[in-house]
């Protein structure tokens, strides 16, 4: 059994061997310049213009509102595609379905959900 | 047709009444929690009238979800899980005027899982149960409010994904959706192990079974108590009843794959979650390992695999329900404008409000399994279930892990009983809310202790799984 594998077992150290120093001959060789622009918190070779200001979290509400609402209007192409062959049936249910999304939409917005500040 | 998810129905309209509550009512948080409780109490009358009717079993949605009388107990038990968390939070500004409709909605996954007969509708459960479970936890507003749901957040997601992708090997191997049309002959076997396990993970890991755990006691006593109450009992029966649901229905067909992994998983539980317990001194973190160490009693229902361990499992249900209702109830009105009870909090209770008092200590002890309590009763099933199966090493798990327990479960109560003069505090205030839920509670407990033969007919029928031994 180890007689049998015993190449291939060599053949994989071998590659993860080279693997490894070539991924890691640029950390090894390389020259090294700590300091500098490299403490700029998006590292990125360039200086950047302003300080670096952080996006207000009332963004991430606002796009967390336009994904679910966006998400829900979305599942009505499907319906519109199949409009003739749901017939009334289908028109009932996509009905109930924007009265769901719908009374989501006036909760939301009568908790204030939309208000920036 | 014929009605038979009236009861879920009902829980839809709930949200939708109490959303439109908060928007249109004047009173916006006393009015979503009635429009809450409305829907609750219809929910529960349909439940207890569909128990008799001839339509069930029923399969519906290409038997995605199957209504019979298991489904229908867990409605039950679910459904007193959210009258009691709604009770406790009883028009509590605290929480928020959303509190209702997101209890509902967790309510309405708990049902779910109780129907789920498919993978898809098993998926759809968990998450419709945990989503508002996260945003409730987060709730109370102070820091460790925050900190619980964003941790529970991390790893509820985290296991969600380890469930899917069980789910979806499941599905790789068998070709099937379906539980109850899973074949034994058409598993492919390695795909199969891997997805089973990885299911099986994920669903113990929302039980909170060790070594999976870890999020419990932080959660617990993060989140506000009317939160913890409604984790405590509802997302228990919630977990319990899809894992047997997917292990009874779906794979007795491979019953030795999973058996001796869960039993094992059930005795290491029951001690470590008692011995854990031991050592807490927040009555919140208390009761988390106690639930913990719960859990592992109730996956002794469910890795004896017989018709006896899933009515010991059910039974358990309800009276683990019933003390930790009473308890929470308790310690609620202890906490009063704080949002946790340290033992020293507790110190000279008997002599503040004896009834309350006595009111843990029937908790507490039925948690201990002492005779006259339901506590006893259900540790009695189990045992005999275990029995049953010519599992002595889970009974023996069983009756070493009630030993801890009851020293975890007394500490408490001798704190409750000593010290104070009567005289340097005033008496603990009751809520009218409160005070239903834990005279309902404690009347509940001894009453199973004493006369278990009712439940104990309903639990024998729900769980009348002919197909085992």
């Amino acid at each position: 059994m180890i007689t049998q594998y015993g190449a291939l077992l060599i053949y994989v150290l071998v590659a993860f061997l080279v693997a490894y120093l070539v991924a890691s001959s640029s950390q090894h060789m390389g020259p090294k310049a700590p300091g500098g622009l490299k403490r700029v918190t998006y590292e990125s070779g360039i200086v950047p213009e302003a300080p670096v200001k952080y996006f207000s979290v009332r963004f991430y509400r606002v796009a967390m509102f336009f994904m679910i609402f966006d998400v829900a209007v979305m599942s009505l192409y499907p319906w519109a595609t199949s409009l003739r062959s749901l017939h009334q049936a289908g028109m009932l249910r996509v009905l109930a379905f924007l009265a769901i999304v719908g009374l989501a939409f006036f909760y939301v917005w009568n908790r204030g959900g939309f208000q920036w500040d | 047709m014929n009605g038979a998810l009236g009861p879920e129905y009902m829980v839809v309209l709930g949200v939708f009444a109490s959303m439109i509550a908060v928007m249109v009512s004047r009173q916006r948080t006393i009015a979503a929690y009635w429009a809450a409780l409305a829907a609750v109490v219809a929910a529960g009358i349909w439940t207890a009238a569909l128990w008799s009717s001839p339509a069930l079993p029923i399969s519906l949605y290409a038997q995605g979800v199957r209504v019979d009388l298991f489904s229908l107990a867990i409605d039950g038990l679910v459904l007193l899980a959210s009258a009691g968390a709604l009770l406790v939070g009883w028009n509590d500004a605290r929480y928020g005027a959303d509190f209702p409709a997101l209890v509902l909605l967790a309510l309405l996954g708990m049902m779910v899982l109780g129907l789920a007969n498919n993978f898809l509708v098993l998926f759809l459960g968990i998450e419709l149960l945990s989503l508002p479970l996260y945003v409730l936890a987060a709730s109370g507003g102070y820091a460790e409010s925050r900190e619980a749901g964003l941790k529970y957040l991390l790893l509820g997601a985290f296991s969600s994904g380890i469930l899917l992708f069980g789910l979806a090997l499941l599905y790789g191997a068998s070709g099937t959706m379906v539980l109850t049309q899973l074949a034994n002959s058409s598993l492919i076997l390695p795909l199969a192990g891997a997805g089973l396990a990885l299911t099986v993970v994920g669903l113990v890991f929302k039980l909170g079974i060790i070594p999976f755990h870890m999020w419990v006691p932080d959660v617990y006593e993060g989140s506000p108590l009317p939160v913890t109450t409604f984790m405590a009992f509802g997302t228990k029966v919630g977990a319990a009843a899809i894992l047997l649901r997917f292990l009874f229905y779906g794979f007795s067909v491979a019953v030795g794959w999973w058996e001796p992994a869960l039993g094992y998983l059930a005795v290491l539980t029951m001690v470590a979650g008692n011995l854990l317990a031991l050592a807490q001194k927040d009555m919140k973190r208390l009761l988390a390992y106690s639930g913990i160490a719960n859990a592992g009693y109730l996956l002794v229902g469910i890795s004896a695999h017989n018709q006896a361990g899933a009515r010991a499992m059910l039974f358990y249900l309800l009276v683990y329900g019933l003390a930790v209702l009473a308890a929470f109830s308790v310690f609620t009105m202890v906490a009063r404008e704080r949002n946790s009870v340290s033992l020293n909090d507790l110190t000279g209770l008997a002599r503040r409000s004896p009834w309350l008092t006595a009111f843990l200590a029937v908790a507490m002890l039925s948690l201990a399994g002492i005779p006259l309590t339901g506590g006893f009763v259900g540790k009695f099933y189990l045992l005999q279930a275990a029995l049953d199966a010519n599992e002595p090493g889970l009974a023996i798990g069983l009756v070493v892990g009630a030993m801890i327990g009851l020293a975890a479960y007394v500490r408490p109560l001798q704190r409750a009983f000593q010290g104070g003069d009567g005289t340097s505090e005033a008496p603990v205030r009751w809520p009218v809310a409160g005070a239903v839920v834990v005279v309902i509670a404690v009347l509940g407990t001894i009453g199973l202790g004493v006369y278990p033969a009712p439940i104990v007919h309903i639990v024998n029928h729900s769980a009348a799984f002919d197909w085992l031994r």
